[in-house]
């Protein structure tokens, strides 16, 4: 594996200050909470960001996006969640489904959801994980039998993030019996969240949050052009949608409010192990960026980094917790959830969702053995 | 360096041949036998000045071959790779750009680089100086014509170029069996031509090239451990199949991977900051993150090594026990972490997101 390093381009630097301009301005008037997946969901603020091309920026112009490169997209995230912006309503769509929709859509399915994607007016989750598939993904048993000109689909979904408040989710199924090759077989569907048969029950995370859902399918009517990709063709789709899932600044970002908290109360410090832990995390940080920039570098030369994007995101989330607990074992904070302070609020909130740092898009122990396969072969 | 928008990186052309030179003239025995007999290898010293490598980063006018620093950062890193056992970085990223810089031209040949400037003392006489003072554990003092130190001036730093031979040099070793010499000089004279008030240049000091060149040196010498790590696992049958095939060996070697990654990332990232005159924060942190990895990555290579990565007659330890070395000199991780923090806290969270995307 090989991640050579890179900068931005004068080009990147000058996209970047626009929108650090433009959050500078916007953010003090909203609320920003969480990062990523887990923060704000505030569409508005989304159909601003989109009226500026920061929605959907690799989505070429044709299709109403932006037709900007996986690096500018990179500048436009990472500053989004460096200040906490509220970005959960078109995180998805844009950081997996349009590229997906892209790359295995029909030209049907590309007029009708890309242009509306970059509008930050269409909003996807995730339909991959079922009760008894998570990281065994191609144990799925959702199932869909042949229709009329479509498909019926059932069968349940969770710790679909959103569902309760997207549009459409890509639901990986069943589409014909599982044989000999578990992977064959499997299809992805474009499933209207809103549309008869479905129903989305709440399930509350252990700090009282709800972003997860039970997504239930009963016999949903999926027409034949809300396929996407070809049939049998859902595995290939879905693990190439995990590249774009794994590498970026959302894994190794989480819990940046805390550092800069902990940063701030260590203003003027004389404890040698605070001191000390505030440089290791800063050179920490530094290097893991480096290496995410350079996936997204790689990505744009025309590589499929997926052992790379991997490798990064156990760094990534790995060092996220280190960061919560190197905090909290030399700030010694109190368990106030509800602390007014900076750095024991922040802390209260890290701590209460660590553990899903290292689970979420795939875990630390899937991650390692995708790593080693590659430094092995 | 295939990518677009890439940092400006050395050669590759310049990377095979050095790889190349060093794999014919630097295997496994060369090391081994460098430090069973003399302490280093004067046979390679003379092939890769040879070769032109050994001015490489110093203009012509001061006694070197040119290049750019990207270059000779690059050929450090190979020289970790290859455990050489030669003072090559020492020479080319810490002795040699701070005479050039002095005006001092660079002599031929092997210069040791004395890691704590003020461990030795100059004062006038005349137009030339005379230096006292000890420093402890210089690396390949004995075994080099001169030395370059930064020692303490009547008016601030003085950079000096001290001929061996004037000097009392009592024998040492480092964990590798590399020469780590005390160095005793008595009122030595060093003419005019010698020795140069030394410019602070900013954070892009003594130290700094001291750092970066340590931690280049760990970038290669991990992925040569990554790769002895990979070799073993593949090849190594218990249970009646590689141990590569159990997933708890495959999670050593994937966060051995990841240290790899992280200890280049860093160590490149730094060549090419101070390349561009921007030292801060990529040195620091280049020793920081490099020290680190060589902490866990050592320990995770030995773990998959089992007994064998004991003894003598395995590779690993060549490359091992430099990285044990390599990571305390010049500023162990915890010395550059206190540094970077003091720093970084005097500017408060603000300063942080800023320092992370800094653009080199």
């Amino acid at each position: 594996m090989r991640f050579p390093p890179t900068t931005l381009t004068p080009g990147e630097l000058a996209l970047r200050a626009d929108v650090r301009a433009f959050l500078a301005a916007e953010l003090p008037r909203r609320e920003a909470s969480g990062v990523s997946i887990g923060g704000g969901h505030d569409p508005a603020f989304s159909r601003a960001l989109a009226e500026r091309g920061w929605v959907g920026l690799s989505i070429p112009a044709a299709y109403g996006g932006a037709g900007r490169t996986a690096v500018e997209r990179f500048v436009v995230v990472e500053e989004l969640l460096a200040a906490r912006a509220p970005v959960s309503a078109h995180w998805v769509a844009d950081r997996q489904t349009a590229p997906t929709i892209l790359r295995f859509g029909t030209e049907e399915q590309k007029q009708r959801f890309l242009p509306a994607i970059a509008r930050g007016e269409c909003s996807f989750a995730i339909g991959m994980s079922e009760p008894d598939a998570g990281s065994d993904l191609a144990a799925v048993r959702s199932a869909a039998v042949r229709d009329t000109a479509g498909w019926r689909l059932s069968g349940t979904k969770v710790w679909t993030s959103n569902a309760h408040q997207s549009d459409y989710f890509c639901v990986l199924c069943r589409t014909s019996p599982r044989g000999e090759d578990r992977h064959q077989g499997l299809s992805q569907l474009i499933v209207d969240l809103r549309g008869p048969g479905v129903t989305v029950n709440p399930i509350v995370t252990l700090d009282g949050g709800h972003h997860f859902n039970e997504v239930v399918l009963d016999e949903v009517f999926v027409p034949d052009e809300l396929v996407l990709g070809a049939v049998g063709d859902g595995w290939r789709q879905v693990t190439s949608e995990l590249a774009y899932e794994r590498s970026g600044p959302d894994r190794w970002l989480s819990t940046l409010g805390v550092f800069t908290a902990f940063v701030d109360a260590a203003r003027g410090t004389t404890s040698d192990a605070t001191r000390a832990a505030v440089g290791h995390l800063t050179a920490r940080y530094r290097t893991l960026r480096n290496l995410s920039l350079s996936v997204a570098r790689l990505i744009d030369a025309g590589g499929a980094p997926a052992a790379e994007a991997a490798l990064v995101k156990d760094l990534g989330t790995t060092f996220e917790k280190e960061v919560a607990e190197t905090a909290r074992a030399l700030a010694g904070p109190y368990p106030d959830p509800d602390a007014t302070d900076p750095l024991n609020r922040a802390l209260a909130r890290a701590i209460l969702s660590l553990p899903s740092l290292t689970i979420r898009g795939g875990t630390t122990e899937i991650l390692r053995t995708v790593a080693a396969r590659e430094l092995t072969k | 360096m295939t990518t677009a928008n890439a940092l400006t990186g050395p050669d590759p052309v310049l990377t095979e041949t050095v790889a190349a030179i060093l794999a014919d003239h630097c295997a496994p025995q060369a090391v081994r036998d460098a430090e069973a007999g003399p302490g280093w290898a004067p046979a390679l010293w003379d092939v890769l000045a040879e070769a032109g490598l050994t001015g490489v980063g110093v203009p012509e006018e001061f006694g070197g071959a040119g290049g750019t620093l990207a270059d000779a950062a690059e050929i450090v890193r190979l020289t970790g790779y290859a455990a050489a056992p030669v003072p090559y970085a020492d020479t080319v990223l810490v002795a040699a750009p701070a005479l050039a810089a002095a005006g001092i031209r660079v002599p031929g040949g092997p210069v040791a680089a004395v890691p704590d400037p003020g461990a030795l003392r100059a004062v006038r006489d005349g137009a030339a100086w005379t230096v006292t003072g000890r420093a402890a554990h210089v690396p390949y003092a004995r075994t080099s014509a001169h030395l370059a130190a930064v020692a303490d001036g009547p008016d601030g730093p003085v950079i000096v170029l001290l001929p061996a031979a004037g000097l009392d040099i009592v024998a040492g070793r480092d964990y590798a069996g590399e020469p780590r010499d005390t160095v005793t000089a008595a009122g030595v004279h060093v003419p005019a031509e010698a020795a140069a008030p030394y410019e602070v240049r900013g954070d892009a000091g003594w130290r700094a090239h001291g750092a970066l060149a340590r931690a280049l040196q760990i970038a290669g010498a991990l992925e040569r451990a990554l790769e002895l790590t990979v070799a073993h696992a593949t090849t190594r049958v218990q249970f009646g199949r590689p141990i590569a095939g159990f997933q708890a060996v495959q999670h050593l070697i994937a966060q051995l991977g990841e240290d790899v990654a992280a200890a280049r990332m860093a160590a490149e990232s730094a060549a090419a900051a101070l390349a561009a005159g921007m030292p801060y924060p990529d040195v620091p942190t280049a020793k920081i993150v490099a020290g680190e990895a060589a902490t866990r990555g050592s320990a995770l290579a030995h773990q998959v090594h089992g007994a064998m990565g004991m003894t003598r007659e395995c590779d690993l330890q060549l490359f091992t026990r430099r990285l044990w070395t390599w990571r305390e000199e010049y500023g162990s991780e915890t010395v550059w972490s206190r540094d970077l923090g003091d720093r970084v806290a005097t500017h408060g969270g603000a300063g942080v997101w800023p320092l992370i995307t800094t653009a080199i």
